[in-house]
């Protein structure tokens, strides 16, 4: 049966166009009225899409394309190391590189665990694919820079899977006032402070210690699963949620709802292209193998801006309060410069952004910024001390063993 | 060394799993998390127990159990909290007691211990312990937890890793070509080369990206060849790896090397689901 032309994805238009022309030797629509990998594309165009992690928040990412995104989705794959059992390398695989192989695909939605996130987010961008990936965005901070620079080299559009910026970008009044006066570059000193308390899910996402080793289930590729992180003997709770509660895999309830929380506030005090200088965090010594319980982390930036997370979940608060900065803070010249200058304009969302092959609100740099957070706390966590951080270098100064967190080995295959 | 009863008593001043002394559906409820003692508390504990120098970590080591399963939560967390502790900035002398003592047990242990000590190594090991961890990068299942900690080590265990260069095989070579590669090492470059036309798809890839990482300019042709990698998946990284090395050797001033590659990779990433690479190519080739 002939297919029609709204079943058809971008890719195959394309490849049907070359065909045609080469045959044909006529003159060919321009690929830019067309469309094409990273080209501006018409608001009908249908393009392929591939699911890598089916389970837990899979369905709601991919339905998101066509929901929330507003793009014209023909699913082409879906792929889970948990798809031993039906496996066809069709519709189901278990291996990613074997999606991203696939010429057809130009969108690829990622809800694995969060070791794999950069990594397949990386080699999607090399394939030629657009991203929306889960957050966290990463399991490091020397993956974050990689995605970074993967999406630079490719063109292509990354989006993590956050959204609460984009709301923050169209409200009014203080929240308004802080993202100008903070992204305004007038701002050389601040006594702004953050307090985020709770919601962190710090207990629940906590790692079990106490756990047997365990038959691996026979529909599991489990070697694949593990990918990066060291191959150890299963355990249940290593899969399917609970994998939260270990280091190899994410980093608790912190890495589970970090982005969430953090990113509209990274927004909101212009910090999208820089880190703190410093991380204090209030915590137990940690353990090796799982995250644990942790009371809070402060974070300082340059300019003086305080970010003080509290998990409110183990031990005494900060005593921080919150404090919003004021345009009293600049010189009354610096004032009237600020009030010159334009609003805040709507974020561009992944569909648009998609189409017309411009930065989404949630682009790499923004969400690696903010992943950073969370990494540089679970790192003060884990080395139980105060950090010092460049964030320009994205080097832990004066630390050997936490930078050795910050930018940690992989198993082969698998680097960055 | 069998731990002292002293360093028992310090070990067992750390908690067990929440409610591990609770019962029926209580018990069950906990998960077995783990919620340690605030430093104000631990750290006076971690004190004591570096005071016994390398005794206290070899006793420590000898309270693990053969698995990580629970039979040892007080033993193993410690050992690792107290090789935290000994790691703060100041503290080298315990860090490098710990480490070394780590390293000095790692013969004689269960496969998943010598594992799981090597992953400690990663965080404290240095030039020191970087012979011991060596040894292990011929052994199968156990050449990845020592290349992790070698390479986080960094240029101090070069010396290891180039001398498993030509010995290792299978999986452990793979291991050592990955981590050459990721370290960048510009005196592993013929080695790689070498790798580079390895039968295994996976020390091929490893290579060539460390050839790139390095941003060698007699690597060009070898990276080319590797380009036009006939399997889909090491054709695509290949080129990525190509496009690293030029990036490179464009910032290095070395522009006719780099214009080799950008050439290659517009003549032949010309169709659907390659282009993006060839128009990457002739975007570069175009600025020049």
């Amino acid at each position: 049966m002939k297919k029609s032309t709204t079943e058809m994805t971008r890719r195959g238009l394309m490849k049907g166009a070359a065909a045609a022309a080469a045959v044909a030797s006529v003159s060919i629509v321009p690929s830019h009225v067309l469309g094409g990998p990273g080209k501006p594309a018409a608001p009908s165009d249908t393009f392929g899409a591939a699911l890598i992690g089916c389970g837990g928040r899979g369905g709601g990412t991919f339905r998101d394309l066509s929901g929330k995104h507003g793009l014209n989705i023909k699913k082409l794959a879906m792929c889970d190391v948990k798809y031993k059992d039906k496996c066809d390398n069709k519709m189901f695989y278990t291996d990613f590189r074997r999606v991203l192989e696939r010429k057809d695909i130009d969108i690829v939605a990622i809800a694995t665990p969060p070791h794999w996130h950069a990594l397949i987010s990386i080699a999607a961008m090399a394939s030629g694919k657009d991203v929306v990936c889960e957050k966290p965005m990463t399991k490091f901070i020397g993956e974050g820079r990689a995605v970074v620079n993967a999406a630079k080299r490719y063109g292509r559009i990354f989006q993590v899977g956050t959204y609460g910026r984009f709301g923050m970008a169209t409200s009014r009044g203080t929240n308004a006032m802080t993202r100008k006066i903070m992204s305004s570059g007038l701002l050389k000193k601040t006594k702004a402070v953050y307090v985020h308390r709770g919601g962190l899910k710090v207990k629940q996402w906590s790692g079990s210690v106490d756990q047997a080793y365990a038959e691996i289930p026979a529909n599991l590729d489990w070697d694949m699963y593990c990918g990066p992180s060291p191959l150890k003997p299963y355990q249940s709770r290593r899969v399917g949620g609970t994998h939260r509660g270990y280091w190899d895999y994410d980093s608790g309830g912190l890495g589970d709802m970090g982005q969430h929380k953090f990113d509209p506030i990274n927004f909101l005090h212009g910090k999208d292209n820089t880190g703190p200088i410093s991380v204090e965090t209030h915590a137990p010594p940690a353990h090796a193998e799982v995250a644990g319980m942790w009371g809070w982390s402060k974070l300082t930036y340059a300019d003086g801006f305080q970010l003080v997370i509290e998990s409110g979940e183990w031990g005494e608060p900060s005593g921080m309060k919150r404090c919003h900065p004021t345009i009293e803070e600049l010189s009354p010249a610096d004032q009237e410069k600020l009030k010159a200058m334009p609003d805040q304009k709507p974020l561009i969302g992944f569909g648009e952004a998609v189409k017309t092959r411009q930065q989404p609100g949630g682009h790499a740099e923004a969400a690696h910024r903010t992943v950073c957070i969370m990494h540089l706390t679970n790192i003060s966590i884990r080395v139980g001390r105060k950090l010092n951080f460049d964030p320009v270098t994205e080097q832990i100064v004066g630390d050997e063993e936490a930078n050795r967190l910050a930018y940690q080995p992989m198993r082969a295959p698998w680097h960055l | 060394m069998a731990a002292s009863d002293k360093l028992k008593k310090l070990v067992d001043k750390m908690p067990d799993a929440d409610g591990a002394n609770d019962k029926g559906k209580k018990r069950r409820r906990s998960k077995g998390t783990l919620t340690g003692p605030s430093w104000a508390e631990a750290a006076p504990v971690f004190d004591e127990i570096l005071k016994g120098g390398s005794d206290s970590i070899v006793g420590l080591v000898s309270m693990l159990a053969p698995t990580d399963e629970g039979k040892d939560i007080k033993a193993r967390y410690t050992l690792h909290a107290v090789l935290t502790y000994a790691c703060t900035p100041g503290k080298d002398k315990q860090r490098a007691c710990v480490a070394g003592a780590i390293a000095s047990q790692l013969a004689g242990q269960s496969k998943d211990n010598q594992a799981f000590l090597m992953r400690e190594l990663q965080l404290c090991a240095d030039a020191k312990t970087a012979t011991e961890l060596g040894k292990f990068l011929c052994t199968k299942d156990l050449s990845t937890a020592a290349a992790y900690a070698l390479t986080a080590i960094g240029k101090d265990a070069l010396p290891q890793l180039r001398a498993a260069l030509p010995k290792a095989k299978g999986s452990c070579r793979l291991d050592v070509v990955q981590a050459l590669s990721v370290m960048s090492d510009a005196q592993s470059v013929e080695g790689l080369k070498k790798a580079a036309g390895d039968p295994d798809r996976e020390v091929r890839l490893a290579a060539i990206c460390g050839l790139a990482n390095i941003a060698d300019a007699g690597a060009v042709d070898v990276m080319i060849k590797a380009s036009d990698a006939k399997d889909a998946w090491e054709r695509i990284q290949a080129g990525d790896a190509c496009l690293e090395l030029a990036e490179k050797l464009t910032a290095a001033g070395k522009k006719t090397e780099a214009n080799k590659i950008y050439t290659h990779l517009k003549q032949t990433r010309n169709t659907v689901g390659e282009s993006h690479v060839g128009d990457i190519a002739a975007k570069a080739l175009a600025a020049k």
